[in-house]
């Protein structure tokens, strides 16, 4: 997952390099799907996520449609 | 007002830790006890992970005044900005605690001697015992509470006790809280003696755990070796996503995973480059916000995360 300036940067580098274009997230909606992601990573239960509790964070986080469906 | 008394210990510092929260009204009511084994630990790290624990219980109840009552002065100092925060190992749960406690709102902290202090006590005993209880009860609180009647927890570190379904074992649970510690105090990932030492296994049982661990996607080794790689967010190598944090560089997986160190750590700036110009970009938080005008480009599916896991 890289970062660029915007939009029309991901645009161009997915050009030059022949990949298709994915999702393109502010960084602000990656900071909140970050913290809710790693929220529990440093506790003993930690367990890998569950499909359910994915969906659930890519939706609270925005993130919606077919590319974020579990 | 919700009273939390808390309290951690552990057999031997660092040993077999645990902690203990009793959640009360204000006039002795009995709302919550949870007591949690933690690992391999530090008392002063038990002590904290009580403290979140109680103010996590809290934000998820919506409740907006606290009143934190523990035995440990280090702690109540600390919160109370009276005492600096010294110990690198403490800086991350001190940090998440202040995060926690201005989202909640207001939460003041009192410290009260131990035999005040003796019911939170006994269920961080409990815990150091391996035992982990969540259970929440309307009884007075001179009634018996729940806890005489312990049952283990589908998520306690006892695995013989009916958790079938947990895909990982006691030990490999240790071994990794113990590699984000050290990730987090010292930057770097540990090597396998290092982990076997700190869990009190050989390295062959501490090498099959790390091996397990990949297996369970709870991180990444370099191929073919014993040597941690990815423990997400953090990368054990250096990448184009350093996350600087009170004086301290750890290196993040890819632009979500420095979002996600700055989550674990407190805090940070990212200074890296736009993968397609190369403009310098920065990231920083501030104040538990975003600062920084950038994108992230997802070019894989979540569904398909792990197919390339170094791709992603």
């Amino acid at each position: 997952l890289l970062l660029f300036r915007s939009e029309e940067h991901v645009e161009r580098w997915c050009s030059e390099r022949h990949v298709s274009k994915g999702a393109v997230v502010p960084i602000q909606q990656v900071w909140t799907l970050a913290r809710s992601w790693y929220r529990e990573r440093l506790e003993y239960s930690w367990r890998p996520h569950q499909p359910e509790a994915m969906a659930r964070m890519f939706s609270d986080a925005g993130l919606t449609g077919d590319f974020w469906r579990i | 007002v919700i009273v939390a008394y808390i309290d951690g210990g552990s057999r031997g510092n660092p040993g077999p830790a645990g902690f203990g929260v009793r959640i009360e009204r204000g006039n002795g009511t009995l709302v919550e006890e949870i007591a949690e084994s933690i690992g391999i630990a530090t008392n002063n790290v038990a002590e904290y992970r009580g403290l979140l624990a109680a103010l996590e219980w809290a934000r998820r109840q919506g409740e907006r005044e606290l009143l934190v009552r523990s035995d440990s002065q280090l702690l109540v100092e600390q919160m109370r900005g009276v005492y600096k925060v010294r110990n690198p190992g403490l800086q991350p749960l001190h940090a998440r605690a202040r995060l926690l406690a201005n989202e909640i709102g207001r939460v003041s902290f009192e410290h009260v001697p131990r035999e005040r202090n003796a019911r939170a006590d006994r269920l961080a005993n409990l815990a150091m015992d391996g035992k982990s209880v969540v259970a929440s009860t309307s009884r007075e609180a001179d009634e018996p509470g729940p806890i005489n009647a312990l049952e283990p927890s589908p998520d306690s570190s006892n695995r013989d006790a009916g958790a079938l379904d947990d895909p990982l074992t006691p030990t490999e649970r240790s071994v990794r809280v113990f590699i984000y510690r050290h990730l987090i105090e010292t930057m770097r990932a540990p090597d396998v003696a290092t982990i076997a030492a700190a869990v009190g296994t050989d390295q062959p049982s501490a090498a099959a755990a790390l091996h397990d661990l990949a297996a369970a996607h709870a991180l990444v080794m370099a191929p073919s070796t014993t040597n941690i790689w990815m423990a997400h967010p953090f990368s054990a190598v250096p990448t184009m996503f350093p996350v600087v944090h009170e004086g301290r560089t750890y290196w993040a997986n890819c632009a979500w995973d420095a979002a996600g160190v700055m989550s674990l750590v407190g805090g940070g700036t990212t200074e890296t480059r736009c993968a397609d110009c190369a403009e310098p970009l920065t990231i920083a938080i501030r104040d538990g916000n975003v600062i920084g005008d950038a994108v992230v480009h997802f070019a894989v599916a979540p569904r398909r995360f792990w197919d390339n896991i170094a791709f992603t």
